[in-house]
């Protein structure tokens, strides 16, 4: 699988058998994924389960994916459904449990109001990362570095010059805002406007 | 809340940064157990999958076929040929093959074979334990073999 495959060459692939695409795919959709995990407040073990259940899951319908773009949605729904049957069943059996935080599901509407929406755009702002080619990806990783890292290292890391690495934070970024996960977002938030 | 994303691109790569930090640490126990589902890959053409269609802890269904209600969770699997109906309770695992019939049944886990059983000529079949973490169900008989989806029960 060359450097530069796109989504749908890598769910094609490891429909296919192809190991290294799938990997691929894990390295790139986990973030996306444990982020919505802990947007509901899940740790620990719950936590484990559900994201190996996805990941499981997810191995068994990739020949289903027809449309590969349809991937991310299907992520972040399968992860959003097991996480809120996961909630509801701790709810149902244990009356308290340690592993749901309970400063994470806030009681005022407004506040959770506000939580949703900055999980929906962390969750967007993830499915378009998990999109873009591997060199522009791997750098925008390493500038959100916390603490940051020089871009002497930035550039030893990744084997490439310093003087690439502006030019390349501005491509990657341009192609993060024309990603059809951001125009998914922007449309439906326009529907909503209307 | 603005829907667009700045133009600024110190701003868009602050709430990039956000988002991943949203994620919390990658650790390698993620990454080896996810890469470690792809061993798991139905590569037998014979091995049809039975998809999950239904979940108690989900949905609300009208009860069908004068069933009883279990006070479990139930979950429907359906495959092109045969279905699996579940109840997983605190006590274990009971089932039914539909059309009912004979069939050999194994739970496996993510780690591998968790118990074998045969259904009987009525398609039930019971698990006395249930075991954390995701499970499946291997279903044979003697026309179809079949896989159902992952789940955690």
């Amino acid at each position: 699988m060359e450097e530069n495959a796109t989504v749908t060459d890598l769910v094609h692939a490891a429909a296919g058998g192809d190991e290294y695409a799938w990997n691929s795919l894990v390295e790139r959709y986990m973030p996306l994924v444990k982020s919505v995990i802990r947007s509901y407040g899940l740790s620990g073990q719950n936590a484990e389960d559900v994201n190996q259940t996805l990941w499981l899951r997810l191995v068994e319908h990739l020949k289903d994916i027809r449309e590969p773009r349809a991937l991310p949605g299907w992520i972040t729904t399968t992860t959003r459904n097991e996480c809120a049957q996961l909630i509801k069943n701790i709810r149902r059996t244990v009356p308290v449990d340690v592993s749901v935080e309970p400063h994470a599901m806030p009681q005022v509407t407004e506040e959770l109001d506000e939580g949703l929406l900055h999980a929906e755009r962390h969750q967007v702002l993830l499915q378009a990362l998990a999109e873009l080619p591997d060199h522009q990806r791997n750098l925008l990783v390493l500038l959100v570095a916390d603490p940051p890292l020089p871009y002497a290292e930035i550039s030893r890391r990744l084997g490439i010059r310093i003087g690439s690495i502006g030019p390349t934070r501005a491509r990657a970024l341009q192609r993060l805002r024309e990603c059809q996960a951001v125009a998914a977002l922007l449309e439906t938030n326009t529907e909503e406007i209307r | 809340m603005t829907t667009q994303l700045p133009d600024d691109d110190g701003q868009l790569l602050g709430q990039l940064g956000a988002a991943l930090r949203s994620a919390g640490p990658i650790t390698d126990d993620d990454l080896t157990g996810a890469r470690g589902a792809f061993a798991w890959r139905t590569v037998d053409d014979d091995l049809a999958l039975a998809g999950l269609v239904y979940d108690s802890s989900i949905q609300e269904r009208p009860l069908v076929r004068g069933e009883v209600v279990s006070g479990g969770r139930t979950l429907i699997f359906e495959g092109d040929t045969i279905s699996i109906e579940v109840d997983a309770t605190p006590d274990g695992l009971r089932g039914q093959v539909v059309p009912p019939g004979r069939a050999d049944i194994s739970l496996i886990t993510s780690h591998g074979l968790a118990g074998e059983t045969t259904a009987d000529d009525m398609g039930w079949f019971a698990f006395a334990a249930l075991p954390s973490g995701p499970v499946r169900l291997l279903c044979r008989t003697a026309t179809t073999r079949l896989a159902t989806d992952w789940v955690r029960l």
